[in-house]
């Protein structure tokens, strides 16, 4: 099992007011499995999200990455965590846009010390596959949206992880680059990636074998 | 580790305007430091030139104090002080004595005396012969004394007036023979007495007392001679290098209980103008670095605030708030070292040849290149970049990188 929640709970401080913004939540994801989570903005999706990658800790229940319970003590344990088994897809990619597109994808391998030849041909390989290898030595900033996302796909895999976190990865690209996104995933999910997305294409939950949905903190299965 | 440097090589060619504001700010600080360093210590040399050497520190009178009295164990506590530069240690003559003058109508009286070492009177001495009968001093013949100005004036403006004598001047007193009768005075006459052919070698104004200043040898010796105890101390008389020398020993010998008497005026005023001069050009000398670490304060503060998109996307991808602050304060410990390296450059070799015509008030300003200028170049080096980012990697790691 990549990743196992139980009963997890976080609530906030929202304007003076505590506010609960994850309830009991319960999940599974299993090798292979690609599950998708909808909702509404401010329903506690993100939340979930940084609290799997240990960015905001839990106020109670037990994640559990490839059977290892997640500590929350040292910041320093769940970085290195975060960055050994999470590979992380953002809606706004979170590229360094004045660095290339080989530095980006080198960034993780760079914090976990272990750049050497064999991650640097990995790294070439993943820009081949996602067609973005002739942008190598080219700046972030000049490539367009659906590229950038390939680039931030290729650095979310360097380093190999367990588990692959998509927040809205297609919102802000056209419907064809859309496509070619799921398409990359669904791929990778054949390969045996563990993908937890979070987006609200119905196209995305077709290619889900588990689909939930979120709302004020409560997570419930609809396919 | 080659990474780690990687990230913090990336911070450091980041921002390169505020980087080079920064440098810029530590480099003139450190000059500043260097400068003012220079200055305080040629105008402490001009006031050691001018005031400390030509006005030697006063000498140090330790006498009895009641109950706490000179002896040898009281020595041996004083010359452990390190500041003292000579201790002239005088003994009584424990006998009565009586001197009498064929010179002056055969005028004689009852007289105390008291044995004082060469180094301390030597130069009050007029004639070399009676120098080197000094410092033999034990059964020399005659035997060379000293009449000191209390008892020149005392014999000038009562004695010689009242008893129809003639006045005396250091150069006719000098050279006069004399008789001094040992173990006899008008009311005491000790078993053992006998006359001894004394000659007045000088008049001194070192000691100020009624007593004749004999040779100290001579007194040890006579003291010997009458069965007494040889050396029953009087006083000590202590010179120092330096003026703070000065008033550290006095201060130090009162607390060990031994009464004191020196005058310190002239020396808490050479310190105290000394003190002030250092007080003045250190608290600008800090100012300055004050507001070196104020700006690059706000600078660094401004530079995390640009570069916070960075250190989120960084700390996403796995790097631990930890490392991130690292690499920040090691990037302003680096202009840090780079600044001191240039300040260092800069006064090893432009400074020498700029400085060598500058006058300040009077005072021409030299410089010498020394360790202690590298040793606080580089400890204020470190210490601007490290206490002004301390606001900037609390913001960073608290707010920037915060958890929750």
């Amino acid at each position: 099992m990549s990743l196992k929640i139980e009963n997890l709970s976080k609530e906030f401080y929202v304007g003076g007011i505590k506010r609960k913004i994850l309830s009991s939540v319960n999940l599974e994801l299993n090798k292979g499995d690609l599950i998708s989570i909808t909702g509404r903005s401010g329903c506690g999706k993100t939340t979930l999200l940084n609290v799997i990658s240990g960015i905001v800790s839990p106020d109670s229940g037990k994640i559990f990455i490839k059977d290892n319970r997640v500590k929350y003590f040292f910041d320093i344990f769940t970085s290195r965590l975060r960055n050994r088994e999470i590979g992380f897809i953002f809606q706004t990619f979170n590229l360094l846009n004045d660095e290339t597109v080989i530095s980006n994808v080198l960034l993780p391998a760079r914090i976990n010390k272990k750049l050497n030849s064999q991650i640097k041909k990995r790294a070439d390989e993943l820009l081949s596959k996602l067609k973005v290898y002739k942008f190598k030595n080219e700046k972030v900033s000049i490539l367009s949206g659906g590229q950038k996302q390939r680039v931030a796909i290729a650095r979310a895999l360097i380093n190999s992880p367990s588990i692959i976190l998509a927040d809205e990865p297609t919102a802000n690209l056209d419907a064809k680059t859309s496509y070619e996104i799921f398409d990359i995933l669904n791929e990778l999910r054949k390969e045996g990636a563990s993908i937890l997305i979070i987006t609200h294409k119905k196209e995305m939950h077709k290619l889900s074998n588990i689909v939930y949905s979120m709302e004020d903190g409560i997570l419930e299965r609809i396919k | 580790m080659i990474q780690t440097f990687y990230l913090i090589l990336k911070e450091l060619i980041s921002g390169k305007f505020i980087t080079f504001v920064v440098f810029l700010s530590i480099l003139l600080a450190l000059i500043s430091v260097g400068i003012f360093n220079s200055i305080e210590k040629n105008v402490l040399i001009y006031i050691d030139s001018k005031f400390e050497t030509s006005i030697s520190p006063n000498t140090i009178k330790v006498s009895n104090n009641g109950k706490k009295k000179l002896e040898k164990n009281a020595l041996r506590k004083i010359n452990k002080l390190e500041q003292i530069k000579r201790i002239d240690k005088i003994i009584v003559a424990t006998m009565p004595m009586q001197i009498r003058s064929s010179w002056v109508n055969g005028y004689g009286s009852d007289v105390p005396a008291i044995g004082v070492p060469f180094e301390m009177i030597k130069d009050d001495i007029l004639r070399k012969y009676n120098k080197k009968l000094w410092k033999r001093g034990v059964t020399v013949s005659p035997i060379p004394i000293l009449i000191t100005d209390v008892i020149l004036k005392s014999y000038n403006d009562v004695m010689a007036p009242a008893n129809g004598l003639p006045k005396l001047s250091k150069k006719t007193i000098t050279g006069v023979p004399l008789t001094l009768n040992i173990g006899t005075s008008s009311i005491q006459q000790s078993e053992v007495s006998f006359s001894e052919s004394v000659v007045v070698a000088g008049i001194t104004d070192e000691i100020s007392t009624m007593a004749l200043i004999l040779p100290y040898k001579s007194v040890l010796r006579l003291n010997r001679l009458f069965g007494d105890e040889p050396i029953k101390y009087l006083n000590f008389y202590i010179k120092t290098d330096t003026h703070k020398d000065m008033i550290d020993v006095a201060s130090q010998i009162e607390k060990m209980g031994y009464k004191v008497e020196v005058e310190k005026t002239v020396s808490n005023a050479i310190m105290n103008l000394k003190n002030n001069v250092s007080l003045i050009l250190n608290s600008i000398k800090y100012l300055i670095v004050i507001l070196a670490i104020a700006a690059i304060c706000f600078a660094s503060i401004i530079a995390s605030l640009n570069r916070s998109e960075y250190y989120r996307i960084y700390r996403i991808l796995g790097a631990s708030r930890t490392i991130i602050a690292f690499s920040l304060l090691s990037k302003y410990l680096i202009i840090g070292i780079i600044s001191v390296a240039s300040s260092i450059f800069f006064f090893s070799s432009f400074f020498q040849q700029i400085i060598t015509d500058i006058q300040i008030v009077g005072i021409k300003i030299s410089f010498n290149y020394t360790y202690s200028i590298s040793n606080e170049l580089f400890l204020m080096g470190l210490l601007i970049p490290l206490l002004s980012t301390i606001p900037a990697l609390f913001r960073l790691y608290f707010k920037i990188l915060g958890r929750d």
